[in-house]
Parts: C-alpha cells; sequence; structure tokens
C-alpha cells in the first residue's frame, strides 16, 4: 500500500484537535470546585456560588440578615444585630476568609477556589 | 421537481437513513455518537455545489428533527448548530487543502467543529457553563468515532460500489410516489398554544403535571413514549447542578453539596425541556407543513426516508452491502410504499382538551405560584 499525499494534512489535523482536547483538559484542571459561600445560620447551612449576582436574606434568632454576592464577592448588607459590625467588613472572595454576625448567629466562610490570604483573616 | 432538488432531496435522505441506525446502536452515553449520518456528507464533499450543499445540512438537520420528534423543541437548536457548522467546516476544509486532506482529516474536523458549536449552544439555552465539564470527554471520544468514520468512508469511496453511481452526472433517482400525509391543522394550532403554555408555566410541580398531560397527549398522538431519554436529561441536570451550590444544603457528597434551590432550578429546566420534548413529538405527528422549495424538499426526502428504510430492511448481506443495496432499491424505485393514512378525528377533540388543561396549570403556576 502506497503513502497517501493527504497523509501530513491528516496527521497535522489531528495533532491540532488532540493539541485543543488537551487544552481542554487542562483548563478543567484549573478551574476544579468553583467558589462558594457557606452561609451558617441557626436553622441550617447553605451554599452559594460566587460565580452568579444575588442577594440572599437569612433568618437568626435577631431577626433577618442580608448578604449580597456580586462581582465574585459576598458581603453583608443589613443584619438585625445591635451594632451591625458585619455590614462594614469589606467583601470577602478568598477560600477561608470568612464574616460573622456573631449576635444573629450568621456566619459565612468562602470555600476554595481563591487561595488563602493571610491578611485577610488576621484579627 | 428538478433532477437537483431530487439528488439533494436523495442525498438528505440517506443520511436520515443512517442516522436511524446509529439510532439503533445503543449508546452508554446520550451525546456520543458514531456520526454515521456524516458518511453520506463526506462522499459528496468533492462534487457538490455550495447551495445544493446548504439544502442537504439543512434537510439533514430538519429532517432528524422531524424522525426523533425534538424539531420543535430548543434541543433542534443544538443539532442544528451541529450540522451547519461542522457541514461548512468540513467543505471549506476540503476547497481549501483539496488532495492535502483525507476524508479522516475532514472527518476529524467536523466532529470537532461539531461538538463545540453543541456545547456552546448547549450552554446557551440548557445546561449553563457548567456543561464545559463535559468537553474532553466529548472531544476526545469524537475525535476516535470521527477517526473511524473517517477510514470508513475512505474504504467505501474506494470499494463500495454505490459512490460511483451516486457522484456520476447522470445520477437521478426516480421520484417517489408516497402519498403524503394531510396535515392536522387544529392539532398543530392547540400544541403550538401549550408550548407556550410550557415556556410561560412556573415552579417544578406546575411543570411536572403538564410534563405528565404532554405525554398523554403524545400517546394519543400514536408517538412512542420513551422514559429513558427523560430520566436521563434529568439526572444530568442535576449533577451539573452540583457545581453551583444555591440555597440551603441537603446533602454532601464530597466537597459538592446538594442545594435545595439549584435543585429546584434544576428540575425546573429538565421539566420544562420534557414537556416541551414531548409536545414536538405531538407536533412532528400533526403533519405541519413547511412552505417553499424548502418544504418541498423536505416532503420528498420523507418519502425517500420511507422508502430507504423499506428497501434497507428488504436488503441482505452485511452492513454495507444492506446499505449499497437500500441506496439503489430505492434509487431505481423498485419498491414504492404508501403512507399509511389513519386519522381519527376524535383523538384530536381530546388533543385539544388536554392542551387547554395544560394552559390552565400554567396560568395557575403564575397566579398562585
Amino acid at each position: 500500500m502506497k503513502i497517501p499525499s493527504s497523509l501530513v494534512g491528516d496527521l497535522v489535523i489531528i495533532l491540532l484537535c488532540a493539541a485543543a482536547v488537551g487544552f481542554f483538559v487542562f483548563a478543567l484542571g484549573q478551574n476544579t470546585g468553583s467558589g462558594y459561600v457557606s452561609v451558617q445560620t441557626a436553622d441550617g447551612v447553605y451554599r452559594y456560588s460566587l460565580k452568579n449576582d444575588r442577594s440572599v436574606t437569612v433568618t437568626g434568632p435577631l431577626g433577618d440578615t442580608i448578604i449580597e454576592i456580586r462581582g465574585g464577592k459576598a458581603r453583608i448588607v443589613d443584619s438585625a444585630c445591635p451594632n451591625k459590625t458585619c455590614t462594614f467588613q469589606s467583601p470577602i472572595d478568598r477560600s477561608g476568609s470568612f464574616i460573622a454576625c456573631l449576635p444573629n448567629h450568621v456566619l459565612l466562610t468562602v470555600v476554595g477556589p481563591m487561595p488563602e490570604e493571610i491578611d485577610d483573616v488576621a484579627y | 421537481m428538478s433532477p437537483t432538488d431530487r439528488k439533494i432531496s436523495f442525498i438528505a435522505a440517506s443520511t436520515l437513513l443512517l442516522s436511524s441506525l446509529e439510532y439503533l446502536i445503543p449508546k452508554p452515553l446520550p451525546f456520543l455518537r458514531l456520526g454515521l449520518a456524516n458518511l453520506p456528507l463526506l462522499l459528496i464533499l468533492q462534487s457538490i455545489d455550495y447551495p445544493s450543499y446548504f439544502f442537504i445540512l439543512l434537510l439533514k438537520a430538519i429532517g432528524q428533527g422531524m424522525v426523533s420528534g425534538t424539531l420543535f423543541s430548543y434541543l433542534f437548536l443544538i443539532s442544528l448548530a451541529g450540522t451547519m457548522s461542522s457541514g461548512y467546516a468540513m467543505k471549506l476544509l476540503k476547497s481549501l487543502l483539496k488532495e492535502r486532506v483525507s476524508l479522516i482529516g475532514i472527518s476529524v474536523v467536523g466532529a470537532f467543529v461539531s461538538n463545540l458549536s453543541q456545547l456552546q449552544v448547549a450552554s446557551w439555552i440548557v445546561y449553563g457553563p457548567a456543561i464545559w465539564v463535559a468537553a474532553p470527554l466529548m472531544l476526545g471520544l469524537g475525535m476516535i468515532t470521527s477517526i473511524i468514520l473517517g477510514v470508513f468512508g475512505e474504504r467505501y469511496l474506494r470499494h463500495g460500489s454505490f459512490p460511483a453511481a451516486f457522484l456520476a452526472d447522470s445520477f437521478e433517482p426516480v421520484l417517489p410516489t408516497a402519498e403524503e400525509r394531510a396535515p392536522l391543522v387544529e392539532r398543530t394550532v392547540a400544541l403550538i398554544i401549550a408550548i407556550g403554555a410550557i415556556l410561560f408555566a412556573k415552579g417544578p410541580i406546575p411543570l411536572l403535571g403538564i410534563a405528565v398531560l404532554m405525554y398523554v397527549i403524545q400517546g394519543i398522538s400514536g408517538r412512542k413514549i420513551r422514559l429513558f431519554p427523560p430520566l436521563m436529561l434529568l439526572s444530568s441536570l442535576i449533577v451539573l447542578s452540583l457545581f453551583e451550590p444555591n440555597g440551603q444544603v441537603i446533602v454532601t457528597v464530597g466537597t459538592l453539596a446538594l442545594t435545595k434551590g439549584s435543585i429546584a432550578l434544576a428540575l425546573t429546566k429538565g421539566l420544562r425541556l420534557i414537556a416541551l420534548l414531548s409536545a414536538s413529538q405531538s407536533l412532528v405527528s400533526s403533519n405541519p407543513r413547511l412552505k417553499g422549495r424548502l418544504g418541498s424538499l423536505l416532503v420528498l426526502a420523507l418519502s425517500y426516508f420511507g422508502i430507504l428504510t423499506s428497501c434497507f430492511r428488504t436488503a441482505k448481506g452485511s452492513l454495507p452491502q444492506r446499505i449499497d443495496g437500500a441506496l439503489f432499491c430505492a434509487a431505481e424505485g423498485s419498491l414504492q410504499v404508501s403512507a399509511n393514512n389513519q386519522q381519527e378525528r376524535s383523538s384530536s377533540a381530546l388533543i385539544i382538551i388536554t392542551a387547554i388543561l395544560v394552559v390552565g396549570i400554567s396560568i395557575a403556576s403564575r397566579v398562585w405560584g
């Protein structure tokens, strides 16, 4: 059987496509488990993807706490706590960073994929 | 009907025969496909002009939508995007590289472009960006199956007896004399209204009710009801919802969690799609008519497809031999089939009543939802 003239073209195409598949495998490995914010409240644990912007209201013993997710960051907009310290915290997006509304038993923690940053939790 | 139109319809019909043969092969994954239906496209790539090729691609997509019953659901957009983009990519590649590429390279590019565009459209209309998780698997498997298809195409082009006759300018399939089925206008209208109601409805529970009613209509319309594809669809949506948590955690699976909000979202999406697919099945069986050249080409392609299937059933030998035999038998018009034209008016009335119920549930879901 003689070698067809199309062999080179076919091989180049197959290699290019295989490289593209390899790229998708690589991209997928970079992006395992999208980041989410875990919300612990008096009545259970909630999870929200950081990818989608939304506003969430959870209820604690003192009343409502309003959480806002925007641009991949989470913060507390308002809470029924007496001093409202948690509403003044800057938005969190790094894995391990958290905001707590202690009087209302609400704890926000970010889980994956952004690496931890010590500065964010140093207090 | 001009000889060109006959040729276009006949080639489109042969893609339909192959895709229904492909349908019979059991597949472990819903997206996995050998791409048998692309074989005729590969074979004619060189000799066909762009306008005819365009109609063949369109007829292939619409015909597959009619045979599988997905034509009037948004799943059709996924297959349309795959067919058109890969069709043009293959044609372009052949005109650019000519003899420097074989059917193997063309087939690989076709599968790659088809899978990429299907993923993109699927991510836009049903699954969201999470579907890209499936990209490496789909593209990788697509490469393997498309290489096999390309090898098969090269061999068939050289050794099959049909391609030579097929590619000759003198090739002219005999015009079939199958009767057309009369369109059931009132059913078509009722089902189009029901589709509007499906899109309007809100919440998983009303949509579940609607999906059940749509299956009732499908049963009355005489389309076969399959439970596996919708269950597959629902479970794939629920699995993908794991990657986008939204709401109270029900169970955790490793680092992933099943949350109330994302389950409700997946069920709403899935049930809406299932209801829509079922409506599409019934709508196909109400024989809607397309106008213009495309409409008459489609009617012709579907009757060729009917003849090809009957010819295939009577053909003997190995699979390629049977395909060869079926193509010759249909092109020579040695077998005539007549469409069975049995319709009952009473079932139309039942369908209309059920469609009204669907509209009622849909409105109620918005009012009290």
